[in-house]
């Protein structure tokens, strides 16, 4: 082990450490290690921006750039111009404008993405489950297909019928005008199992991938101390 | 003898005279009165003194009216620095006598104008309204009088002497002239005055004189009468515009004079509106709550809770350790691939060394570990193709977490790698780089960096992520626009659950997640790694985890206030 080799794996000894040690509740060690990370997070940003995008992706291609390809950086440097100028409080307000832009061409791509990506690929999925032709490709199975398509749909009706909010409401107590369908109780009923399962499976996942970053941070221990006392 | 004076001439007359006997004028009391009231205002500063002494209150008002007063004791009046200050002062021992939140409430209020501040501004103009009513009428605070009585008395070479009547007349010198009429009356009939002053002394219950008297109150012999204030309630009252002196008539044997009765002040009203008002009840009841008191944890519970978290912490730290440096590494046991798995390392194997391949970095380095886990086999295989390879970071860390791992990787220097940088937002990068060759018009001479993101010159794509809404994100972009792009996605244990369906759909050619699936990847090449050591430790962990989650089920370590509100419910 060398001197570099040392240090940094002293540091990082010791930061897992004083991270670690939030299981005797919060402290002062816990707090500093969690503002060093915070602190090299926004300074390594802020290099990484300078360095990855306003250089390469706007700098460079402004100095020396042909003309039509400077043409193309018109709009980000006036967006840029009015996201700086609105820091002044006198033109705090053409700040909005950018922003604006931003905030819709976001919710453009969400919806549209979530529409032409999940809605209808997932409801085609749903629907060709039921495709006697895929079930024939498989004889042995197709009995398995059959329950598998029928679980998913009764999962995708009834998880809806969960979220299903539609019935009036009296305006003066708050509570539904008339209860609603006995149907809608019972797939509601079956959607929140579903849910259960679904919250249980993301669960458990998180608990695995946690329990992976822990199992590398007490190897790194482990190494590191067995290289500092062994020399292994 | 009493004598009256004639108001038209001024000359003497019996006092049973009904007619002056020089001019023939009425001598009657209501002529008097009449003649009386004319001269109030040339009179005023007698009258006040000569009947001060039957009303204190009206006394102080009188006195507090003759601006004269204060102009005679300069050396013992407060200057009107401390005239200023004495609300002031008073102001902040009220705030120091406030609590905390009320005062930052204020301090609040004064900086911003939302709805609450708005009323408590209100409140503070009021306030500050009586302020300036305090400030101009603090001489009627009867303290600040009385220590000018003693200083003035203490400056008299006859303090300790009776006071005359007319002292007064001398120290308080009065802004108007005295009428002539009364000069002669003073002069001709100092017997008169004898008499009023001794029917004066008479009324007077307080002692030989006012000033005598004073200085007994000042000590503590005579009990003072409260001086009426204003407070919020006078607010209610009518404004009058100021002060108006309302006259009433007494007769003492045979000399007539006027009893001053000063009217309030009335301050301004404050008019405040419907909402104004359920505001200010709003505030009143935020103020309220949180002045309560409130059920205080207790604090044994706490440290057992503290205990109890570091005992399982250590207990599940201790048994990973042991599953991971004590006995040697196990045999992986070998089973059968999930579909998704296959699907992927199909699409790897049958990549032709002349194509190209999108690597996507979306992962934070918490999670580098685990994602370089899974990757490695699957990278291992790419890399050593020839195949030219472009990467991409959508994470803050990801280019260094990209060079992390491909130089863990063994692979041949002939590998190509061309870096595009770090995209920010993984929705616009993904729209970019679907959308680049579907746009309705062509774009021409883009810069550089926007040329080589292009997904049509990809043939295929991998994403590594440990979230499942950027993998999302990219995933919906992609393959909506470019359908025909195998996209393939190398996630961690918690982002696989939620995009297992798009693979299921078809979206997704192929994926791997979680360390269990990398476990079993690895059992069926048959290559040596670290994995096994690692894998045997997480099982010990999940074990672990399971026992505790059972044992915290069963016993309940703390409530929390939710509990507690859904067991008393």
């Amino acid at each position: 082990m060398n001197i570099n080799e040392l240090i940094w794996g002293a540091v990082g000894f010791l930061l897992t450490v004083m991270i670690l040690s939030y299981l005797i509740g919060d402290n002062f060690f816990f707090r500093l290690a969690v503002h060093v990370f915070i602190g090299l997070t926004g300074g390594y940003l802020a290099v990484l921006i300078i360095n990855q995008i306003l250089i390469p992706q706007l700098m460079t291609p402004l100095i020396t750039g042909s003309w039509p390809e400077k043409a193309w950086f018109i709009v980000p440097v006036l967006m840029i111009t009015l996201l700086l100028l609105s820091q002044i409080p006198r033109f705090k307000t053409i700040g909005n404008i950018p922003l604006a832009y931003l905030l819709g061409l976001t919710a453009a791509l969400a919806i549209g993405g979530a529409v032409f990506g999940t809605l209808i690929p997932q409801s085609r999925a749903v629907i060709a489950a039921f495709d006697p032709g895929r079930w024939a490709v498989d004889p042995e199975n197709s009995w398995f297909s059959i329950l598998d398509a029928s679980i998913m749909l009764i999962g995708t009706v009834s998880t809806l019928s969960y979220f299903h909010f539609g019935r009036k409401r009296n305006p003066k107590n708050d509570q539904e005008v008339a209860p609603p369908p006995m149907i809608f109780k019972t797939l509601s009923k079956i959607g929140q199992i579903f849910i259960g399962i679904t919250l249980g499976a993301v669960f458990a996942g998180l608990f695995s991938t946690s329990l992976v970053a822990l199992i590398d941070r007490i190897v790194f221990i482990g190494q590191f101390v067995a290289q500092f006392f062994g020399g292994g | 003898m009493t004598k009256l004076i004639c108001p038209e001439c001024s000359a003497e007359n019996d006092s049973s005279a009904e007619h002056c006997c020089e001019c023939g004028a009425s001598l009657t009391l209501e002529n008097l009165i009449e003649s009386s009231k004319g001269e109030e205002t040339d009179g005023d500063a007698l009258n006040r003194v000569s009947t001060a002494e039957t009303d204190l209150p009206g006394l102080l008002h009188a006195l507090k009216q003759d601006g004269d007063v204060t102009d005679e004791h300069d050396g013992s009046e407060p200057s009107p620095a401390d005239d200023a200050s004495l609300p002031d002062s008073e102001d902040k021992e009220e705030d120091r006598m406030l609590p905390d939140w009320l005062n930052r409430i204020r301090q609040r209020a004064s900086e911003e104008a939302d709805s609450a501040g708005e009323i408590i501004q209100k409140l503070s103009a009021a306030q500050e309204n009586l302020a300036k009513e305090k400030r101009e009428s603090h001489h009627e605070d009867f303290a600040s009088w009385i220590q000018n009585v003693r200083d003035e008395a203490s400056s008299s070479p006859s303090e300790n002497q009776p006071i005359d009547e007319s002292e007064p007349e001398v120290n308080l010198k009065k802004p108007v002239e005295t009428p002539e009429w009364l000069n002669k009356i003073r002069k001709i009939s100092g017997s008169a005055h004898d008499d009023l002053k001794k029917e004066s002394s008479s009324y007077d219950l307080g002692g030989d004189s006012l000033l005598q008297w004073l200085m007994d109150l000042e000590d503590g012999k005579e009990t003072p009468e409260e001086i009426p204030k204003p407070s919020l309630d006078d607010m209610d009252y009518e404004y009058e515009g100021g002060e108006e002196s309302t006259p009433s008539e007494h007769e003492f044997d045979g000399g007539v004079t006027q009893e001053m009765r000063i009217v309030k002040k009335v301050v301004p009203g404050l008019i405040v509106t419907r909402e104004e008002q359920a505001q200010a009840d709003q505030l009143e009841a935020t103020i309220v709550d949180e002045g309560a008191s409130r059920p205080l944890r207790k604090p044994g519970k706490r440290t057992s809770s503290w205990v109890m978290r570091l005992f399982f912490a250590l207990l599940l730290i201790g048994s990973v350790s042991f599953a991971l440096f004590v006995g040697d590494p196990p045999q992986l046991q070998e089973r059968a691939l999930k579909d998704q798995n296959q699907d992927l390392l199909t699409w790897a194997s049958e990549i032709s060394p002349s194509e190209s391949l999108l690597l996507i970095f979306d992962y934070q380095a918490g999670y580098a570990q685990e994602i370089m886990l899974i990757a490695t086999p699957v990278l291992e295989s790419l890399v050593n193709k020839e195949i030219k390879i472009t990467i991409l970071s959508s994470a803050v860390t990801g280019k260094l977490l990209a060079q992390r791992l491909l130089s863990a990787l063994e692979m041949d220097e002939t590998a190509i790698f061309d870096d595009l940088g770090y995209f920010p937002a993984a929705t616009y990068g993904a729209y970019g780089l679907a959308n680049r060759d579907q746009g309705t018009w062509p774009l021409v001479d883009l810069p550089e960096p926007a040329q080589k993101l292009q997904a049509k010159g990809f043939d295929g794509i991998l994403i590594l992520s440990d979230s499942d809404e950027s993998a999302r994100s990219w995933v919906e972009q992609l393959s909506a626009l470019t359908p025909e792009t195998p996209i393939n996605l190398l996630l961690t244990a918690q982002a696989g659950p939620l995009l297992l369906p798009y693979w299921e759909s078809g979206q997704v050619t192929g994926m791997i997640s979680g360390i269990s699936e990398a476990a079993a990847i690895e059992a069926a090449g048959g290559k040596e790694t670290s994995l096994p050591s690692r894998w045997r430790a997480h099982q010990t962990g999940i074990v672990m985890l399971m026992i505790v989650m059972l044992i915290g089920a069963f016993f309940v370590v703390e409530r929390t206030p939710s509990d507690e509100g859904r067991k008393a419910s």
